[in-house]
């Protein structure tokens, strides 16, 4: 499966009296874009704009997106939400690189997500250095949270589909192909280069917990093989919106930087077989029988390695060292990449599990150091919700506007794929 | 599976009546659900589901819902340690909480999210025979 990115590199999103791209700037008609959104679901849609090193917060964030339109092959970008689920991965996609959608929506009062576009908490996230387009949804009175969550998520794709049908027919400024062949033959290529897959978890244990697969609740499958460019159109998308720091946004799937990574070194020093998706349930024996089927599917690909990643933390923790000790089991390495809840002076335990064959971790940092955010002028959302949040705590929110809070109220601050901004220097 | 074979441990009041199965309510936060959890599996039931729940802060969340089965012959050691593991985490958060008033503030939506969870789990134990 051979898919080409060619991305369109966008200098600015401004509002246009009609819609469309011209040297880079993206135009929006606000009322056409609104119009398109409509849903009684919702109460009322405010659409605004923010660039890199505006004073503005952004709280709470439910998603971020990014455009990305099919020009060529089979298929339709966010399959199974659009069009009949065919299959994605193949040909040529347009993306917009350098802007969002991004969707915000107080869904549950506890719920949390900070943006700053600028100040220290931008440092945190990698959405302060897009140009996004903010999607403030409040719901009609009386709707349950469950509807709320679908309205937000089918109003963030929605305005993302709108934009970026917009991308279809401009010359991109830069293109790159990516290409992984059936399984057979994919095996027999690079004789001499160690085979590797990718164990992708996805969190899916309920409401606001959840992620889909083609349309499909990822908590309904057993774990499935995937073409690495299938996530690229994607074929992922999220429904989380709990635990900010180190959830998924469907932007981080599409620019999964594992899968980014491993093929940028397939056919150099490795052999990139493709991507196992499995899901974190609720129950141990769902845990069990995932984990089994996934060390089951890792083997049969006959792989030497594999990377694991998480999403979330407390009992997805089990989920992952359970991957790992029955993948490990076979004879097959692991590396795995989650984050840490280790206290505020990070010497409490990092996991709710651990396991002597976790002996290679990656961490994404950790979701308990404080950080002070400035007051910001302007706030787009709810900020009261800050002492509420994950991460908050009582008289977080100042009365100059200034924040105190763990950094797992950021979006994105510790993901875990490695789509963030810290790093160790030295350790 | 009949759900009155299950014993659901909670100090979740959303849960306390509505299910058919037999409930152990506990008045206190999530670490004494838990330390009630651990005597049962001391007891001899098995864990159905996970005890902690999954990207909520332990100590932020003052609500838990867990599943156990009926009491078996024997103990299940490796969840005894399982839950010491979990007990330790719950321990040290409850150290540095965090967001105790704005966690009776929303406590319904806590509560909410708990149940969610509790009936996914007992919609998957539903579907099988223990």
């Amino acid at each position: 499966m051979q898919l080409e990115l060619g991305n369109i590199l966008v200098k600015d999103v401004q509002w246009g009296s009609r819609s469309e791209i011209r040297k880079g700037v993206v135009y929006v008609n606000r009322q056409e874009l609104l119009d398109t959104l409509k849903d009684d679901r919702l109460a009322r849609i405010d659409i605004d704009i923010v660039r890199p090193g505006d004073a503005v917060r952004i709280c709470p964030v439910k998603d971020v997106l990014e455009p990305r339109v099919k020009v060529e092959g089979k298929g339709q970008v966010f399959p199974g939400f659009f069009g009949n689920a065919e299959m994605v991965g193949s040909g040529k996609t347009n993306v917009l690189k350098g802007m969002t959608v991004l969707t915000v929506g107080k869904i549950v009062g506890f719920q949390e997500g900070i943006i700053d576009m600028s100040g220290s908490g931008a440092e945190y996230t990698p959405f302060s250095r897009t140009i996004n387009l903010v999607l403030l949804c409040d719901q009609a009175d009386g709707l349950p949270q469950h509807e709320h969550e679908e309205a937000v998520r089918m109003a963030g794709l929605k305005a993302t589909r709108y934009i970026s049908q917009l991308a279809a027919n401009v010359t991109p400024d830069e293109s790159v192909t990516f290409a992984t062949k059936p399984l057979a033959q994919q095996m027999a290529e690079f004789s001499g280069l160690p085979k590797v897959a990718y164990v992708y978890m996805l969190q899916t244990q309920g409401l606001m917990h959840d992620t889909y697969l083609y349309g499909l609740d990822v908590k309904k499958i057993l774990p499935t093989f995937l073409y690495p460019t299938e996530v690229m159109d994607g074929a992922v998308i999220s429904g989380n919106c709990v635990s900010a720091c180190d959830k998924n946004t469907t932007y981080h799937h599409m620019n999964n930087p594992v899968i980014a990574d491993l093929l940028a070194r397939h056919g150099q020093d490795l052999n990139f077989i493709g991507v196992v998706a499995t899901n974190e349930n609720v129950t141990l024996l769902d845990k069990e029988r995932s984990s089994n089927f996934t060390a089951k599917l890792v083997e049969s690909l006959g792989v030497e390695g594999v990377i694991i990643s998480e999403e979330g933390f407390g009992n997805p923790d089990a989920d992952l060292i359970m991957n790992c000790r029955k993948i490990e089991a076979l004879g097959i390495k692991t590396i795995l990449i989650t984050d840490e809840y280790a206290g505020r002076d990070g010497a409490s335990q990092s996991l709710a599990d651990g396991n002597p064959l976790a002996n290679a971790v990656v961490s994404g940092g950790n979701a308990n150091a404080v950080i002070e955010l400035p007051p910001m002028p302007k706030v787009i959302g709810y900020i009261d919700a800050v002492e509420i949040i994950a991460g908050g705590f009582d008289g977080a929110l100042k009365k100059d506007g200034s924040i105190t809070v763990e950094i797992q109220a950021i979006t994105g601050a510790t993901n875990e794929l490695g789509f963030n901004r810290m790093g160790a220097l030295e350790f | 599976m009949d759900s009155r074979q299950v014993l659901i441990i909670t100090n979740n009041p959303m849960v306390k009546n509505t299910n058919n199965a037999e409930i152990c309510f506990v008045i206190g936060d999530c670490g004494q659900v838990l330390y009630q959890v651990f005597n049962q599996v001391a007891m001899g039931r098995r864990l159905l589901s996970h005890p902690l729940a999954g990207s909520i802060k332990f100590e932020d969340n003052p609500y838990r819902s867990v599943v156990l089965s009926k009491p078996e012959t024997d103990v299940d050691l490796s969840t005894l340690a399982m839950l010491e593991k979990c007990l330790e985490k719950v321990e040290a958060g409850v150290r540095e909480r965090t967001a105790a008033k704005g966690g009776l503030a929303f406590a319904r939506d806590f509560q909410m999210i708990d149940k969610e969870l509790l009936d996914e789990a007992m919609q998957a134990l539903g579907e099988r025979q223990v």
